[in-house]
Parts: C-alpha cells; sequence; structure tokens
C-alpha cells in the first residue's frame, strides 16, 4: 500500500497464559490519511485490538509501525519494562490518540485544564502555549465557551467533543476512537459524529470501532470486519456493507 | 528501614529498659551530670501538694517542698535542675530509660524498690494518719476501731500494706486513683475512713469541710531519692548534700515554712490553697487547648503522608511491599493506642542508646507527634487505599492515553480525585485524633485534658474543669468540622480561578 502510515503485524494476544486467546495474528496497514471503521460481534477482539494500538492493553506476539518504524512488539507477559522502553511508550501514546466510549474527562479539571493537560505535562509546552492549543482545540470542536466549567456541568455529547479536543492537542498522528457514540442519544451522537467527520477531513488518520452503519458509511474509507480475534473481510462499506459477501457478515448486519 | 522491622526492634528495645540497667565500666553518673551541669530530676506535679504541685494560678509555676529542697540541693552541687515530668506511676521507668538522672517524689524506701534502685537517706520521714467524717470522730479513734469497715486510700500507696497487715481484705480496701478522691468517698459514705500518709492527709482533708483528722498517726515510713542502682557516685552527692541541708538548719527551715509536721489545719493557709481565679484558670486551659491543637495540627497532615505511602505499598503487586505494609496496618489498629504510646516513648532512647546516637532523645511533645502519627498513618492508609481504588480505572487510562508517564497521572490526575473523596473520613479522623491527642497527656504532655485534670485536682473540682475541657474540646471539633467543609468545597471548585480566564482574553 502506499503512503503507509500504521502497519500492524500478526499482533496475538491473549489472557490466562494463553488459555484465552483474543487476537489471533492480526494484519493491517492503514495508509496516512485513511478513515477505517472496524466493525464485529461482540468478542470478535475489535476494542482489545485499538487498545493494543497504544499498549493500554499489552500483547504477546507481533509488531507495530507507525510511519515505518518500529513503536511496540509483542511481550511475553512477565516482561519487565525497562525505563527506556517505558520513554518509548510515553512516545508512542503522544503520537496516537484516543477517545473513549465513557469520555473519561478528568472531573477535578476544568475543561480548559483538560485539554491544556497533554501539551502542558506531556510535551512540556509552557503554560501560555498550553492555553493557546487548548482554545485552539476547544474552538474547533466548538466548545470554547464552555472552558471554565467543570466536565460534569456538560451534556455526554460536549464531554466527548472535549475529550476529542484533548486527544488533538497532543496533535498525533493517528486517532483512535474506541466506541465514541455508543453512550449517546441520537442528537448527541449527531454533534459528536459532525465533529469526528471535520477533523476526518482535515486528514486526521483514524480507526474507529464502532457499531453504527450510517455513521461507517459516511466517514470510512474503508471496513475492516473482526471476527474471533481475526480480519474475516475488509473492503469499502459498500463491498462490506452492501454485498455482504459472508454468512457472519449477513448475521452481524441482520441482529 | 521497613516499618514493621523497626517496630520490632522498639519492642524488643523496650525489654531490657525495666530489666536489667546497662552495666557502665566506670560510675560515671556524678561525671555525666556535673559535665552537663544539669540534674534531671523525675517528679509528677499533677495533685501532687505538698511534694510538688502546679500553682492553681499560674500552671507554668510550680511550688512544694521537694521543689525547695531540689533547688537547694542543685545550688550546693553547683549545677542547676530540670524537671522531668511524668505519671508518678511511670517515674521509675524514666529512671531506667534514662530520661531522668534522679527521682525526688514521695517515693518510699522499700524493699522491693532497693532491689531494683538505689536510695539517699531519707529526707522525710512519715506517718500514716486517718481521716474520717467529723460525725464518727468519736467512734473512730484509731485503726482497730475501724476493723471489718471500708477505707479508702491512694492506689498502689503505702497504706494498702499497712491495712493488709492489719487484716483487712481487699473488698474492704477502695483504692483511688489520685489523693483527693478517697475523701469524696468519705463524704459519701462508700469508705468509713482514709488512711493516707499523715502529710497528704493534713494537707487535702483540712481543706475539706465535715472531716476529722485522727491524731494518733502510726506505721512511720521514709522518703528518699531514688538512683538508677549504678549510680553510686551521685547518689554519695546528693547525700552529701542533704546532710549538710540537715546540719544547718535548710531542710528544717523548708519544713517550717510548709508547716509540715505541725498541727492539723495547718496547711489550709499554705501557698496552694489561694483561691481560684477563674481568669487565670481560662488562660491556662486555652493554652492547654493551643497544645491540642498543634499536637493534631502537626500529627495529622505526617499521618495522611506516611499513610498514603503506606496505602500505596500496600496496593503494591509486589509482596515485599505490600506485606510489610498490611503488618504495620494490622499491628498499629490492633492494639491500644496508650499502649503504643508507653512502649515509643520508652523505647525510643534506648534504641537510640543501642544505636549510638542521642538524636532519638526527642522533648515529649515530639514523642506525642510521632505516636499520633504512627497510629493514624495506619488509618488514613486504609482510607487512601479506599479513595485511590475509588477513582475509575478509565482515568489512569485516560491520563497514559495522553502519553503522561504512572508517576505524572498519579498526581495530576487519580490522586487529587482522591483526595476529594477521603476528605469526609480524613475530617472524622481529624476529630478523633482532637481527643485521642489527650492520650499523650501519660508521658506528661501538658494538654488539654491534662491540665483539667491537674486543675481539678488542685482546686478541688475535677467535673467542673472537665465540663470545662469537654467544651473546649466541642469546640475544636466543630472548628475542625468547617475546616473540613472549606477544605471539601475547595477541592471540588478547583476550577472556579479559570473564570478569570474570560476577562483575560476579553471573551
Amino acid at each position: 500500500m502506499e503512503n503507509t502510515l500504521l502497519e500492524v503485524q500478526g499482533i496475538k494476544k491473549s489472557y490466562l497464559g494463553g488459555a484465552k486467546q483474543v487476537l489471533k495474528g492480526v494484519n493491517l496497514s492503514v495508509a496516512k490519511g485513511e478513515v477505517v471503521a472496524i466493525l464485529g460481534p461482540n468478542g470478535s477482539g475489535k476494542s482489545t485490538f485499538l487498545r493494543c494500538l497504544n499498549l493500554l492493553e499489552t500483547y504477546q506476539e507481533g509488531r507495530v509501525l507507525l510511519g515505518g518504524g518500529e513503536v511496540s512488539r509483542g511481550r511475553p507477559d512477565d516482561h519487565r519494562w525497562t525505563g527506556e522502553e517505558k520513554a518509548a511508550l510515553r512516545t508512542l501514546r503522544r503520537k496516537v490518540g484516543m477517545v473513549f466510549q465513557r469520555f473519561h474527562l478528568f472531573p477535578h479539571m476544568s475543561v480548559l485544564h483538560n485539554v491544556m493537560c497533554g501539551p502542558r505535562h506531556a510535551l512540556g509546552k509552557s503554560e501560555p502555549e498550553a492555553r493557546a492549543i487548548a482554545e485552539r482545540m476547544l474552538r474547533k470542536v466548538g466548545l470554547w465557551e464552555k472552558h471554565p466549567c467543570a466536565p460534569d456541568t456538560l451534556s455526554g455529547g460536549q464531554q466527548q467533543r472535549v475529550a476529542i479536543a484533548r486527544a488533538l492537542a497532543m496533535s498525533p498522528d493517528v486517532m483512535l476512537f474506541d466506541e465514541a457514540t455508543s453512550a449517546l442519544d441520537p442528537q448527541m451522537t449527531k454533534e459528536v459524529t459532525k465533529v469526528i467527520r471535520e477533523v476526518a477531513e482535515e486528514g486526521m488518520t483514524m480507526l474507529l470501532v464502532t457499531h453504527d452503519m450510517d455513521f461507517t458509511r459516511d466517514i470510512a474509507d474503508r471496513v475492516v470486519f473482526f471476527e474471533a480475534g481475526l480480519v474475516a473481510a475488509q473492503g469499502t462499506p459498500e463491498q462490506i456493507l452492501d454485498e455482504r459477501p459472508t454468512q457472519s457478515i449477513r448475521d452481524f448486519l441482520e441482529e | 528501614m521497613n516499618p514493621f522491622l523497626c517496630l520490632a526492634s522498639l519492642l524488643l528495645a523496650v525489654v531490657p529498659a525495666g530489666a536489667q540497667p546497662p552495666s557502665p565500666a566506670a560510675d560515671r553518673s556524678w561525671d555525666r551530670v556535673r559535665e552537663a551541669g544539669v540534674l534531671k530530676w523525675g517528679a509528677d506535679p499533677d495533685g501532687g501538694a505538698p511534694f510538688l504541685f502546679f500553682d492553681v494560678n499560674n500552671t507554668d509555676k510550680m511550688l512544694g517542698f521537694e521543689l525547695e529542697i531540689m533547688a537547694d540541693v542543685a545550688s550546693r552541687l553547683g549545677v542547676k535542675y530540670q524537671l522531668v515530668r511524668a505519671q508518678w506511676s511511670f517515674l521509675a521507668d524514666d529512671l531506667f530509660a534514662g530520661r531522668s538522672d534522679m527521682v525526688m517524689n514521695g517515693l518510699e524506701i522499700k524493699p522491693e524498690r532497693e532491689r531494683v534502685m538505689l536510695f539517699s537517706k531519707p529526707y522525710f520521714v512519715y506517718e500514716q494518719q486517718l481521716a474520717v467524717r467529723e460525725a464518727d470522730k468519736d467512734r473512730y479513734r484509731s485503726l482497730e476501731d475501724l476493723k471489718g469497715k471500708t477505707v479508702a486510700i491512694l492506689k498502689g500507696a503505702e497504706a494498702y500494706n499497712v491495712l493488709r497487715r492489719a487484716g483487712w481484705s481487699d473488698d474492704r480496701i477502695d483504692q483511688m486513683q489520685d489523693s483527693q478522691t478517697p475523701y469524696d468517698n468519705l463524704l459519701v459514705k462508700k469508705a468509713e475512713a482514709v488512711l493516707q500518709e499523715d502529710i497528704i492527709t493534713q494537707y487535702y482533708a483540712a481543706k475539706r469541710p465535715g472531716l476529722f483528722i485522727v491524731p494518733r498517726t502510726f506505721s512511720p515510713g521514709r522518703y528518699g531519692v531514688a538512683f538508677r542502682k549504678e549510680d553510686r557516685a551521685l547518689r554519695d552527692k546528693i547525700d552529701a548534700a542533704l546532710d549538710a541541708m540537715k546540719n544547718d538548719g535548710a531542710l528544717a527551715a523548708i519544713y517550717r515554712k510548709w508547716k509540715i509536721k505541725s498541727v492539723k489545719a495547718a496547711f489550709s493557709d499554705a501557698p496552694a490553697a489561694e483561691a481560684l481565679d477563674a481568669r487565670s484558670v481560662l488562660a491556662q486551659l486555652v493554652k492547654a487547648m493551643g497544645y491540642t491543637l498543634a499536637l493534631t495540627l502537626l500529627s495529622m497532615p505526617l499521618a495522611l503522608a506516611l499513610g498514603l505511602a503506606l496505602a500505596l505499598m500496600r496496593l503494591s503487586k509486589r509482596a515485599w511491599l505490600s506485606w510489610p505494609a498490611v503488618c504495620y496496618i494490622e499491628l498499629m489498629r490492633g492494639t491500644p493506642l496508650i499502649v503504643q504510646v508507653f512502649l515509643i516513648y520508652f523505647s525510643l532512647p534506648v534504641l537510640g542508646q543501642s544505636l549510638g546516637t542521642e538524636l532519638l532523645t526527642w522533648p515529649k511533645f515530639f514523642v506525642g507527634v510521632f505516636c499520633l502519627t504512627l497510629n493514624y498513618a495506619a488509618y488514613e492508609a486504609e482510607i487512601h487505599r479506599a479513595g485511590l481504588q475509588a477513582v475509575d480505572k478509565g482515568q489512569r487510562e485516560a491520563a497514559s492515553s495522553l502519553g503522561l508517564s504512572e508517576t505524572q497521572g498519579f498526581f495530576l490526575v487519580v490522586l487529587p480525585q482522591a483526595l476529594r473523596i477521603i476528605v469526609p473520613p480524613v475530617i472524622n479522623d481529624l476529630i478523633s485524633m482532637l481527643k485521642d491527642s489527650s492520650i499523650v497527656s501519660v508521658i506528661g504532655v501538658a494538654e488539654l485534658l491534662c491540665v483539667a485534670q491537674a486543675l481539678g485536682r488542685s482546686s478541688a473540682s475535677t467535673a467542673q474543669m472537665l465540663v470545662i475541657a469537654a467544651f473546649f474540646y466541642l469546640l475544636l471539633s466543630l472548628v475542625c468540622g468547617s475546616l473540613g467543609k472549606w477544605a471539601e468545597a475547595r477541592l471540588i471548585v478547583r476550577e472556579a480561578p479559570e473564570l478569570k480566564l474570560d476577562q483575560v482574553h476579553g471573551h
């Protein structure tokens, strides 16, 4: 593939010392600026896969390359992380932004401080610089007027938009969305998907785990279908969602 | 050193303290005192009139005939003296632990004491004397007339042995905690007589209306100055000074001044019988309240910090970190604070000696802070643990996903949220620490309860003083409670300062 940004090679992950295999050797290449929607039934490993990409979950085999360089590799369960490896891990996470289903905004900080937190403390920017970045990001998601507020005074949709701003403030190379709209009602979903679409249109590379087919059709360049810890099929949204090439995709979509 | 080992060594260290004093090659006991220029004198001034007691109107000032003897002895030896306070029953322990050089505080010379301590020549000879109700003065003229009746005494006093020898059984001996309450028992007819040393009988009974002091005294005993068994050189110097005082009449002059050995009621115009001045009592209680507050306000932040360290150890996946924390927490929560205070207080100097350092001979106040900190850290550790565990796991993940280090994630994200959760239980503990701080009075820290009781004994109205003290405690806990509400509000409205941004940016 031309212009590959993210390359995942043969990731395997298991729990309970190998007794429960969740990922059985996943390969995936994502081009720069590409938007990939990851679909699949519950327990197919799609969320785990996403969390392996920024090492919120560790995996035992395989490796991940970002911009051609290896950023993580499989480790045995009893691996002890050296200081150097931990530093490399933090570098990786600064390049890979993540948005969670349940937002996870920091409730003890204002909206502004939530967004400033990454640039200020992870990137070591000065207070005014971090503030300027945060202001730009909050304006982008249309919530600058909420910057002095406590997160829990915002609606769910607004909180998720702040969470997107918080991740964007790190200027990541890739954004991961882990069921970013699943906890929201349709109205709020609309406002969040609108923001995600805008970010995608600016050329951000994205991987989204989602259950929202309309959203997938609307935004995804490619759909990857997970089944039992493997990529079972992939293609354009039309190829997967309309042509429904396999029985399991048909089962999944008819549910 | 890990806390468990540390505590274990404290526990071990306390054993030799009472059992066997360290044996010196040469007796340098007097040289040490002379070089220091200070003679450390162990005594208990609480309610100890006329031996040694606080001036009711100024607890910074002490009075008593022993104080005057001490001053004279010290000046004859060319040194200063320094009072080392402790509860009377722990004076010997202080001596063994090396906190004091000598004890002079109405300590009778008795064979069982002479086995473990060295005594000077007696500086005072007392006899036992009975007090009865005025109405019974013709019925009870001697101990024989009281056969089969209940007699109240001071707990642990020589009167106990006198009564036992005279055929009294334990259930006819009413043992009270201080010198004064036996007379209360007598007046409310829970006892038929009080037997105490003449000097005490004449001092206290003379102040109480409705009591009659039986003139005949009996069973003489001697007070002496006590030393560590091996400190012969120091004992000899003090003996020489006491001899000189006897020869030149200085000792007799002191006793004359204190009207000791004169007829009953002589003490009614002795210095301590001044009327209590309400304002000075209040001033002393306020000062003592300051001590209580200082103990608490120093100990609680330290306990929180140590508790946090313990909680993190306990939450660690590494057994060598979590186990010591678990043991420490269970040990400190599972044993009474008062026992810990004693153990720590008496072990610290011994531990210091065995480590070859004098760094551990802290002032009592800091020993008090140390004990409260160690004890409360165990409780705060559990509160911290609950607080840390109550913070959503997603918060840590969100911090990690931003590229924050584990340490940053902990201090910027998890801890502030945990602190917010633990404010109410911590305030609860703060209030209970205010009251537990009274426990360190057993090692002689002049905090609120301690001073209230001392004032009560001097003024013969303990209940009144305790009510006032209780009011002060209530006041303090109300203040702490509102402090807690303020802290809670502050932690929650962290974002408030951001409101200023609007003005800065002009939005």
